[in-house]
């Protein structure tokens, strides 16, 4: 089922002072482009045809959708299962994508215990089904020692530059790590994932960084999603990624940032708010942030659509938002409530 | 230790420090505007702490100050007119009791340990489990508690309008006079000046390498590093304000009878919730005694030797805690560091204040 207007709504949510609420998203329309899948958490569209490339994490695949049609097909398979959350839990498998170029796609990986977590590059071919084990290359695991004591786990973000990949990951609460994956690819298994910015030594107290995008100056904007059990915690944060340091870090208000996006059209940044607590007050949101004193932001938040769960966030080179959405199900529900929708309009 | 006496007016509790000295009448309760001003001039925060949030970005008067403390010593917002704030959250114990449970009046016993007041204003979210927003949301629970204080509101609002003291305070203060969010408004306004910082840990992190002996040194290593304790633990305050199950409470228990303290579940509905608990303050935590939600470790010590075992193990325990092999040197090491470091030389002693008279 694909086409479906679901819902729309543009509400202002001043965080601190950027002045008038900027414009909303006018006209935007949400449809569902695809639906029944088991927790989507990952996008990518592919550069060349414009292909979604999404996790459906809890069937442990990477599945391609044209986004014109709704039809799907699976890229790769049989990754395992891991379980996230004390309740509700998730089963989940490939978390984070990312495309190199039209071939190489950057898979990150969330269906192995912390500290045995990889990254996996593949290079695709047309028709051609992978299998999870047949990765081009791998990076990692960041296992438990000196740098983290649990290991890392939960690759959700991934965004790149000349020099590196950069993957939001869980595993050692007193770090917050984003870990770089060095480019050039070369193929081979298990090479070095360093962990490369500890993010909590820069917010101090919000830990868990997930949803990462680059800045047009080539800087990292994380959103640190905080405690799912708490409110309204999520950071918006910069880092630089040639020193690693921080750069300017902000609260939001919002609950629980999961992924992160810049409009190719207005270069307005926007994010999904997951938002554990209160999934009626989750969406995706506008951020209109200018740099404060001190290392400091000043944010506003917008919200443009309500959305129930959203877990990543992609932009196609002409505007068109891609968005997954987890919906209620959870590990145990019969009802497959994921989804993907394109939002089109003024963002 | 910074000790502000009971007439020296509102602001008096901790963490502010004073540019001059106010004196009163022993019958004026009401600070003129310029005695106000004094006071809000010499606001200072401790080092080492941030800006205190205020939920409406409004600093509170010295009046109100003084008022929320008048209030907060006063066993007068209590049934039997034996129990005050300060009677479990007391300056001379920590603002804590340093017994293991809440005594509330008639003798009644909670089944948590009062939680220190000290540095509280920096937690959005209040009580073991959270389930009251802001010191404002938090004010008014303990008086409408049975097992605490046992008053209604109505009943609180009746008995300060007839205290003509506290009348005319409120009067002067809120536009709308005496009223239960007053009330929470003006021990909120207190509690938000009892703050401890200027630690040696604070002095040490600003450049004083002498501030911590040597063996507070490691002590602070072993805290940062291998004990892992800033997983729960970081930031100015020491905690997150987050909430997490370290098994405490749990030893023995029937996880599928639920026959135990479930914390934070309660408030949140979440399963992954289950015995989580908010994460303390660890400043000034050597006055603190007995430690944890239900007070059932008696010294630091036992409190290290539980985190160095990995907690108790149950399915809910946060996936931060594990074995951690401290050796008795790194254990004793980081007592130090915990007595030593982060407890302020500026720790707030507020002296219970005259307080309105009964009428007539």
């Amino acid at each position: 089922m694909y086409s479906r207007v679901i819902c729309f709504v543009a509400v202002s949510l001043g965080v601190a002072g950027l002045g008038a609420p900027a414009a909303t998203a006018g006209d935007a329309e949400v449809k569902v482009i695809a639906d029944g899948l088991v927790h989507p958490t990952g996008i990518a569209i592919h550069p060349q045809s414009g292909a979604l490339y999404v996790c459906e994490s809890g069937a442990g695949k990477v599945i391609r959708i044209d986004p014109a049609t709704g039809k799907t097909s699976a890229v790769i398979t049989g990754f395992k299962l891991d379980i996230y959350g004390k309740g509700p839990k998730y089963e989940v498998g490939p978390l984070g994508l990312l495309f190199l170029d039209g071939q190489t796609l950057v898979v990150g990986g969330g269906d192995l215990p912390d500290g045995q977590e990889l990254m996996r590059v593949y290079k695709l071919q047309k028709g051609k089904t992978f299998d999870a084990e047949d990765a081009f290359a791998t990076y990692g695991p960041v296992a438990a020692g000196e740098e983290s004591k649990m290991g890392e786990g939960n690759f959700y973000g991934l965004a790149a530059d000349d020099a590196g990949v950069y993957v939001t990951s869980n595993g050692d609460d007193t770090k917050g790590w984003i870990l770089k994956l060095p480019l050039p690819v070369k193929a081979g298994k298990n090479q070095k994932l360093k962990a490369f910015i500890a993010t909590k030594e820069f917010t101090e107290t919000i830990n868990a960084p997930v949803g990462i995008t680059m800045t047009k100056k080539g800087n990292l904007m994380v959103g640190q999603m905080g405690a799912v059990n708490l409110p309204k915690d999520s950071w918006l944060v910069a880092f630089s990624p040639k020193t690693g340091k921080g750069l300017n870090k902000a609260a939001t208000g919002l609950h629980d940032i999961a992924g992160l996006g810049y409009s190719p059209k207005s270069g307005k940044l926007y994010c999904v708010d997951f938002a554990w607590l209160a999934p009626k007050e989750g969406g995706l949101f506008r951020l209109d942030y200018k740099k404060g004193d001190g290392g400091t932001m000043d944010v506003k938040t917008t919200k443009i659509a309500a959305l129930d769960r959203p877990t990543s966030m992609a932009f196609a080179a002409d505007g068109t938002l891609y968005i997954t959405v987890n919906g209620a199900s959870s590990l145990g529900s019969k009802e497959k409530t994921g989804k993907v929708v394109q939002i089109k309009g003024a963002l | 230790m910074r000790l502000v006496s009971a007439r020296n007016a509102g602001l008096g509790a901790a963490g502010f420090l004073f540019a001059g000295t106010v004196v009163l009448s022993a019958t004026a309760w009401l600070l003129s505007q310029e005695q106000s001003a004094a006071l809000n001039a010499g606001l200072k925060t401790p080092a080492g702490l941030p800006a205190v949030r205020l939920p409406d970005g409004k600093a509170p008067s010295a009046a109100e100050i003084e008022l929320g403390k008048q209030l907060y010593f006063d066993t007068r917002l209590s049934r039997d007119r034996t129990v005050s704030c300060a009677s479990c959250h007391d300056p001379q114990k920590g603002w804590s009791n340093g017994e293991r449970f809440a005594t509330g009046i008639g003798g009644k016993v909670g089944d948590r340990s009062a939680p220190t007041i000290i540095n509280a204003a920096y937690f959005p979210l209040q009580f073991w489990d959270g389930r009251a927003q802001e010191l404002e949301g938090q004010a008014l629970g303990p008086i409408q508690n049975p097992i605490e204080m046992d008053l209604t509101l109505d009943e609180l609002v009746m008995r300060l309008q007839a205290i003509p003291g506290y009348k005319k305070q409120f009067d002067a203060i809120y536009k709308d006079g005496v009223s239960a969010d007053n009330v929470a408004r003006a021990i909120a306004s207190f509690e938000r000046t009892v703050l401890s910082g200027n630690a040696p840990y604070d002095r040490y992190k600003a450049g004083d390498a002498k501030a911590l002996s040597e063996a507070a040194r490691r002590g602070a290593d072993v805290f940062f590093n291998k004990a892992h304790c800033t997983a729960c633990h970081s930031g100015p305050n020491f905690s997150d304000g987050g909430f997490h199950n370290v098994g405490i409470g749990l030893h023995g228990k029937d996880f599928k009878a639920k026959n135990f303290d479930v914390g934070r579940e309660k408030i949140s509905g979440l399963e992954g919730d289950r015995g989580s608990f908010k994460t303390p303050t660890l400043r000034e935590i050597a006055r603190t005694a007995p430690y944890m939600h239900d007070g059932s470790l008696k010294t630091l010590e036992e409190v290290v030797d539980y985190y160095d075992r990995g907690g108790n193990k149950n399915p809910w325990l946060d996936e931060e805690l594990f074995v951690l092999k401290l050796t008795a040197r790194q254990k004793a090491d980081l007592v130090t560091f915990l007595k030593e470091g982060l407890s302020s030389p500026d720790y707030p002693v507020v002296r219970p204040p005259s307080l309105p008279p009964d009428p007539k």
